[in-house]
């Protein structure tokens, strides 16, 4: 296991307390500038702002072309793209996180390598489900749709959290346990979305996926709290 | 003691890299000391600069072609291996304030050190602005992430307004200033003006690249709003540097610049792996110098004594320089330009205002995002009587009342 962080101390610098007094009283206490803001009252034209943009914006992007796909089921599409998108990215943060046990080692009750790799795979099939489905379904599964983008922009600092050569195995477990959070909330959408459709086929179809991703869940948040008891037993020995 | 002619360094031929030292581990954002970064964006700054005028002289000067192909492939690698220390945890907007506590903490060291009264003027000048964008940027950090720029500035520096962003705006003409005469200037000024040109160039070339990565509308028009100054600023302090200087004389100015710099980073680092990238690069920017003197003495058919003659006695200062800043934060905050000349507001040029009344048509962003801002540690959120800030909010300095 990777040296536990706690256990070194004293040589961050981001807090006031790590300043040598005089440093910190300075900083603190600028009573002989008297400098006061130099805009104010309207505090809240940042807002009025932020709204107004709102409201003149686009959205991020529209749906690539569907053919003859009934307008009713461009929502589906969308959401598919999205966990198109999520289910390649997992499959590529798993590969990451099977690194960091390469580097590192497990601990004990935490993954063992191989149960990386399986969650690699199932997330790879995931990926190549949806890919068919969404060829199936008449859909273009190499394009990049609103909701995929957005969901990408969500998980960027997941993925740099766990490529981070400097995280350790336990720091790449609590990043990909909130993409896997999003991930089952996700295919809950889908289930929902595919009864009020009528399309039990698909209704299916995802609750399998779901299925799976519960139980990476389950896994994920059994191995973080090994992780975190393994992590104490370190600093407990140090 | 620096003796540029004397200290010969590494030659050319020896200056290699392999992808693995171009892209070293990084410092650490939380363990790093502030002043460590600084150095970081300092030299990157000089190393991109260094880059930048090569091509713009390879453009001009066949001659020189095949020499500045090889050094600038060097300048090329060296800035790669320092920016590349910068870690991946830095986020965009954290590096924007460690750009700022650099052009703060850098121009104040260059203003103390500064032997020519009316540049040391210009660059107090410049510092109170670059005071104010800090102040700006630490807003809109605590106000779009709720987090405090203190964390990265590690209490060296103030987060206090000065001479406002939105007052900085002038006209192109009256961001020119008085360049020194070469044939005058010490050593020390022709390098200081150089150092904190690449530095404001960096800053600009910074603040327009990243505005695309902010969602925020208010982030995005701040960051043009100020990538605007450091325009202004680079003009400025490039206006310094006598235009009559040859290239040869000028790439020599270049290649001593970085030396000078080098070497204060090797006077003030702490952290053992990184003094040693220092002085490994500040072996290769001796090299260099000598290459250039080299091709300076027998193409300009001068000595290169005549440029570089005197040894450097002083690094120049890596540390907070709080007080002098306090100190022309209270006497020069009033200023403005007007042609060539710094002079009280009141006297701008009208062709300064008129551009100012249009650049803030709509709003002003930087008196959008710190309306009423007051830093306190732990970020605003933090304050146990938010009522007293509501109430300060009222109080605006008379600096910029008039332009509410």
């Amino acid at each position: 296991m990777k040296v536990e962080p706690s256990l070194l101390r004293d040589i961050n610098r981001t807090g006031l307390r790590s300043a040598e007094r005089g440093v910190r009283h300075d900083m603190i206490s600028r009573s002989d500038l008297d400098l006061e803001p130099t805009s104010g009252a309207a505090s809240d034209r940042r807002t009025r702002i932020r709204i107004r943009s709102a409201r003149e914006g686009e959205p991020v992007g529209t749906m690539p072309p569907l053919g003859r796909v009934a307008r009713e089921l461009v929502p589906l599409f969308d959401l598919l793209g999205a966990r198109l998108a999520f289910e390649r990215a997992g499959t590529r943060a798993y590969e990451a996180l099977a690194a960091k046990h390469e580097a590192y080692g497990g601990f004990a009750d935490g993954p063992s390598l191989d149960d990386l790799r399986q969650l690699r795979e199932e997330e790879l099939v995931h990926a190549r489900m949806l890919h068919a489905l969404l060829t199936e379904l008449g859909g273009d599964p190499t394009a990049l749709t609103p909701r995929a983008d957005l969901q990408l922009v969500g998980s960027r600092g997941i993925i740099e959290v766990i490529v981070d050569p400097r995280t350790s195995l336990l720091d790449g477990l609590e990043a990909i346990v909130i993409a896997e959070l999003a991930d089952h909330e996700e295919w809950i959408g889908l289930i929902e979305l595919a009864r009020e459709l009528d399309r039990d086929d698909l209704v299916h179809t995802f609750q399998t996926a779901q299925l799976t991703e519960e139980l990476h869940l389950s896994k994920i948040r059994r191995w973080i709290s090994a992780g975190r008891a393994a992590a104490r037993e370190q600093i407990v020995r140090a | 003691m620096l003796d540029l002619l004397r200290d010969r360094g590494v030659p050319i031929h020896r200056q290699h890299f392999s992808w693995t030292e171009l892209a070293q581990p990084p410092i650490s954002k939380l363990d790093a000391d502030a002043f460590t970064r600084i150095r970081v964006i300092l030299m990157s700054a000089l190393e991109s600069e260094a880059v930048h005028f090569d091509h713009a002289v390879a453009r001009l000067y066949p001659r020189l072609h095949r020499h500045l192909a090889v050094i600038r492939r060097i300048e090329h690698y060296q800035q790669t291996l320092v920016a590349g220390l910068l870690p991946p945890d830095l986020s965009p907007l954290e590096t924007t304030i460690a750009v700022e506590q650099a052009e703060i903490e850098i121009t104040a060291a260059v203003a103390r050190d500064e032997p020519d009264p009316s540049v040391t003027a210009v660059y107090r000048f410049g510092l109170l602005e670059d005071v104010d964008h800090l102040y700006r940027f630490a807003a809109l950090m605590d106000r779009l992430w709720g987090q405090d720029a203190n964390t990265i500035l590690q209490s060296y520096t103030d987060i206090v307004p000065g001479r406002p962003t939105a007052l900085e705006h002038r006209h192109p003409l009256d961001d020119l200033r008085h360049s020194y005469d070469r044939d005058q200037a010490d050593l020390l000024t022709r390098l200081h003006a150089l150092t904190l040109t690449a530095l404001q160039q960096h800053a600009r070339d910074y603040y327009t690249g990243i505005v695309p990565t902010f969602g925020d509308p208010v982030a995005r028009r701040l960051f043009a709003e100020i990538a605007s100054t450091e325009e202004q600023h680079l003009t400025q302090y490039e206006s310094v540097m006598d235009p009559h200087e040859g290239l040869l004389e000028k790439w020599l100015l270049h290649e001593a610049s970085e030396a000078f710099n080098y070497w204060s980073c090797c006077e003030h680092e702490q952290d053992p792996r990184v003094r040693a990238i220092w002085e490994r690069m500040l072996d290769y920017e001796l090299g260099h110098v000598h290459l250039v003197a080299e091709m300076f003495e027998d193409i300009e058919q001068r000595d290169a004594s005549e440029v570089l003659g005197r040894a450097l006695e002083v690094p120049l200062e890596h540390r907070s320089q709080r007080d002098l800043i306090r100190a022309v934060l209270r006497t020069e905050v009033g200023l403005s330009a007007r042609e060539q000349e710094l002079v009280p507001r009141e006297h701008e040029a009208g062709r300064t205002r008129e551009q100012r009344a249009r650049l803030d048509r709509d709003d002003s962003p930087s008196n959008v995002v710190a309306a009423g801002y007051v830093w306190g540690p732990g970020t605003e959120l933090a304050s146990a009587h938010p009522e007293k800030r509501i109430e300060r909010r009222q109080r605006i300095s008379p600096l910029a009342r008039s332009e509410q």
